[in-house]
């Protein structure tokens, strides 16, 4: 492992630190100045909110899912183009046209996947 | 580097995937009547048959092939013959779900492309050289077939065909590439030959690596319903839209039982080296086929939906093969690779024509107990004598193809020194004529009451089948007797089976 | 040192967030638990100093796959009230405990091929010569199937005006 990934781990330790450290210091001054008298009308909504009804569960709408599928797909798709773009030069010079013919390849069915979406109309929020 | 060569050689493969762009394009952009689709989907498969089966004729030239495709893409005897077997049957599936099922109506753009897709992974499937290529090929393979059993997702049972599969084949596939990974960390490679090749320089069978090919087997356990894993098999025949079973019980399975050759006695034991791993080889695959015969043969006797009789005589069956997967570990084994595939291509067709027989008759009516098939000799003969040969075949009633297929298979598995196989496989073979013969006697001598709610009455069932069913039907009939008497069509089997130990 | 220990840490937090996601009565919660083991997963290959895989396997499954895992969830209607119908806590445990056993028992007989103690360096440029060289049909293949599940997704996810069955 690179010395580098380090200073991620400490960021990450010193963030969850600073997080824990707050908040139980927090807590524990309010535990040691609040008074704990709870009541009904304490509870309701603060002045003008409205009495919730129903539950907080409600059942999205599957096209919300067929974004999200989309995305999916064009995201794998990237990890696939990054590892070619990041090394295009190189590769160029040692293939020849074949790094860029198969990419071309790719990015032809990719394109159809694209214009499938687009002709079936699952790009449109309708 | 040849290129246009290697166009000629994988002429099956291009021919189905230009097919698939083609479907697509066309269903966006041009048209969407379902049977014009149909027709697109129907010539592109014909032609990559064609294909295959003169590539199949023709021996290789002998001219270099890019290295970067032959690396990953093997091009063999065994792989053009299963080619062109894998084809056909699915030539034969396209044009029994013509018109099959509304839906195709709506959808008949993904419908048909994504069945070529399948079709696509297939052959890829049996070609590939490489691990990571066959996982993919494999899940090209699998994908389409979860979306095609739910296709119908209005319908519950589709749904929950749909959803069964996609859960265990992500279980079997996530088995699977732990396998390969096993496999690789044991033996540094994906790639086949290389294997063989590690596997025969290290000092003692790695424990890893028979991890690994354990897996990668139950992983392609799961696919073709081998009996621990087998469970998903009935309900989602059952549930999947008849013309997708259709496809879904020849195919694949026999894509995937070339695979195990290729990737077991064709790849790993070319150095004859691989079953001396630990396992007793015979043992497992005796365990695995007797257990699919005896439940497959079991379970179905008490069924009344013909689509289940179907789905538990198909995990019946694909125990006789791996009967005959138990008795290739021999160092002779060319007899029992030729019984094997002799074997899993009657089946395969059998298993089509008995399946669309259904598929062709539920246009339209939701009914699949054995009473909805009274009287089919008298409706349509045609299709009642198909069913009949099919079932007869399956069966192994003499002198049907199956029959011969299961003589070769039992000849090969007691040369081997198996007796007590041959008595397991000729008990199933009793049990499983008392439900052939079920659905027969519903067929032809239960007369159709009058009126009833028989879906014989549905207009479209009539004898007014399109002109290519009606000659796929009769390729279906006549395939059962012609295959087992034509010494001309095992003399090409043995051919195909000497070749799978000389090596690529 | 600093790797073995970061190691530990973090198959810690993957077997914690694992055990989270089978035991957790609340879904939802569970798919939370399974971004955790996801991270954890990436954490683990930048340690064996493979970052690509790293950043892809939080791109991807952290991001995308967790996104879509809770949307659906969020699609189901009355998941949370959902009962499990069959208890079969015994068979999974026996099952998972057999398979625990077995691979563990491998893996501490296990001899790996060609493994010197040295890493194996494997970075973007390897993987993008794999793509382009060896792996060139999969490469293609791959293409295929985004298409074919795309194709999938359009059909089984879409909803469509009149069509019951």
């Amino acid at each position: 492992m690179d010395g580098n990934y380090g200073y991620i781990a400490l960021f990450l330790l010193g963030g969850a630190g600073f997080v824990g450290f707050n908040f139980s210091l927090a807590s524990f001054v309010t535990r040691l100045v609040q008074s704990h008298r709870p009541s009904r009308t304490k509870g309701l909504a603060y002045e003008c909110g409205e009495p919730p009804s129903g539950e907080a569960w409600v059942q999205y709408n599957v096209r919300y899912y067929l974004y999200a599928m989309l995305f999916v797909i064009f995201d794998v798709e990237a990890a696939y183009m990054i590892p070619w773009a990041a090394e295009f030069r190189k590769l160029l010079a040692e293939l020849g046209t074949l790094v860029v013919v198969e990419m071309a390849g790719f990015l032809a069915i990719l394109l159809l996947a694209l214009c499938y979406a687009w002709r079936k109309g699952a790009l449109e929020w309708t | 580097m040849n290129w246009s060569h290697l166009l000629v050689q994988f002429t099956p493969e291009l021919a189905v995937l230009v097919t698939a762009v083609w479907v697509i394009l066309s269903d966006l952009f041009l048209s969407r009547h379902p049977s014009g689709l149909w027709r697109q989907c129907f010539l592109g498969l014909a032609a990559a048959t064609i294909g295959a089966a003169f590539l199949y004729q023709v021996p290789t030239p002998g001219v270099e092939l890019p290295a970067i495709i032959t690396r990953v893409l093997l091009v063999s005897p065994l792989t053009s013959s299963l080619k062109f077997v894998v084809l056909l049957l699915s030539t034969l599936a396209v044009v029994f779900s013509y018109r099959s099922f509304e839906e195709t109506e709506r959808h008949a753009g993904e419908y048909y492309s994504l069945i070529l897709f399948s079709v696509l992974g297939g052959l890829l499937c049996i070609s590939s050289q490489d691990l990571v290529l066959f996982f993919i090929s494999f899940e090209l393979l699998s994908l389409p077939l979860y979306m095609l059993c739910g296709f119908r997702r209005y319908n519950s049972a589709s749904a929950e065909a749909g959803l069964k599969y996609f859960v265990n084949g992500a279980l079997s596939s996530a088995l699977m590439l732990y396998g390969i990974s096993w496999i690789y960390g044991s033996l540094g490679s994906t790639h086949l030959p290389t294997l063989a090749a590690n596997y025969a320089v290290v000092p003692s069978p790695p424990s890893g690596f028979l991890v690994g090919c354990l897996l990668v087997l139950s992983g392609l356990g799961f696919k073709v319903a081998v009996a621990p894993f087998h469970t998903w098999a009935p309900d989602v025949y059952s549930g999947a839209p008849p013309a997708v079973s259709t496809f879904l019980a020849s195919a694949p399975k026999v894509t995937i039982v070339g695979f195990i050759l290729r990737l077991f006695w064709q790849s790993l034991d070319g150095t004859g080296q691989f079953f001396n791993l630990p396992v007793d080889w015979v043992f497992l695959f005796t365990v695995l086929a007797a257990g699919s015969m005896f439940v497959g043969n079991l379970s179905a006797l008490p069924q009344q939906d013909v689509r289940k009789i179907f789905a538990y005589s198909g995990i019946a069956q694909i125990g006789y093969i791996f009967l005959g997967l138990a008795a290739c570990n021999n160092p002779h084994p060319q007899q029992s690779f030729s019984a094997v595939l002799f074997y899993t291509t009657v089946y395969g067709i059998s298993n089509l024509g008995a399946w669309a027989v259904l598929a062709v008759l539920a246009r339209g009516q939701e009914r699949f107990d054995l009473d909805s098939l009274r009287g089919l000799h008298q409706r349509n003969p045609a299709l009642a004598a198909c069913l009949a040969l099919c079932l007869m075949s399956l069966a192994g009633v003499p002198p049907l193809s199956g029959f011969m297929g299961k003589f070769y298979l039992f000849r090969a598995i007691y040369e081997s020194g198996l007796p007590f196989l041959v008595v397991l496989g000729i008990l199933n073979s009793v049990i499983s004529l008392f439900y052939y013969f079920k659905v027969l006697k519903a067929a032809y001598f239960v007369e159709a009451e009058d009126g009833g709610t028989s879906f014989l009455q549905a207009p479209s069932a009539g004898p007014a089948l399109p002109m290519v069913q009606q000659l796929a039907f009769q390729l279906c009939l006549w395939s059962n007797v012609v295959l087992g008497l034509w010494p001309a069509v095992i003399g090409e089997v043995e051919r195909v089976a000497s070749t799978i130990t000389q090596g690529s | 040192m600093s790797e073995a220990i970061a190691f530990y840490v973090l198959s810690g937090l993957v077997l914690a967030s694992a055990w989270s996601v089978v035991r957790n009565e609340n879904l939802f919660h569970a798919g939370l638990s399974l971004i955790l083991c996801f991270v954890g997963v990436a954490g683990i290959y930048v340690n064996l100093d493979a970052p690509f895989l790293g950043a892809m396997q939080v791109l991807i499954y952290a991001g995308a796959i967790a996104v879509l895992l809770l949307f659906g969830f969020m699609l189901t209607h009355d998941l949370m009230n959902a009962k499990q119908e069959r208890n079969q806590h015994a068979a999974g445990i026996f099952a998972a405990v057999l398979m625990a056993l077995v691979l563990i028992g491998t893996i501490a007989g296990a001899q790996w091929y060609g493994s010197s103690g040295q890493p194996v360096k494997f970075g973007v440029e390897s993987l993008a010569r794999r793509y382009m060289q060896q792996d060139l049909v999969s490469f293609e293949v791959v293409a295929l199937l985004l298409l074919a599940s795309l194709m999938g997704a359009v059909v089984i996810a879409r909803k469509e005006e009149g069509s019951r069955d």
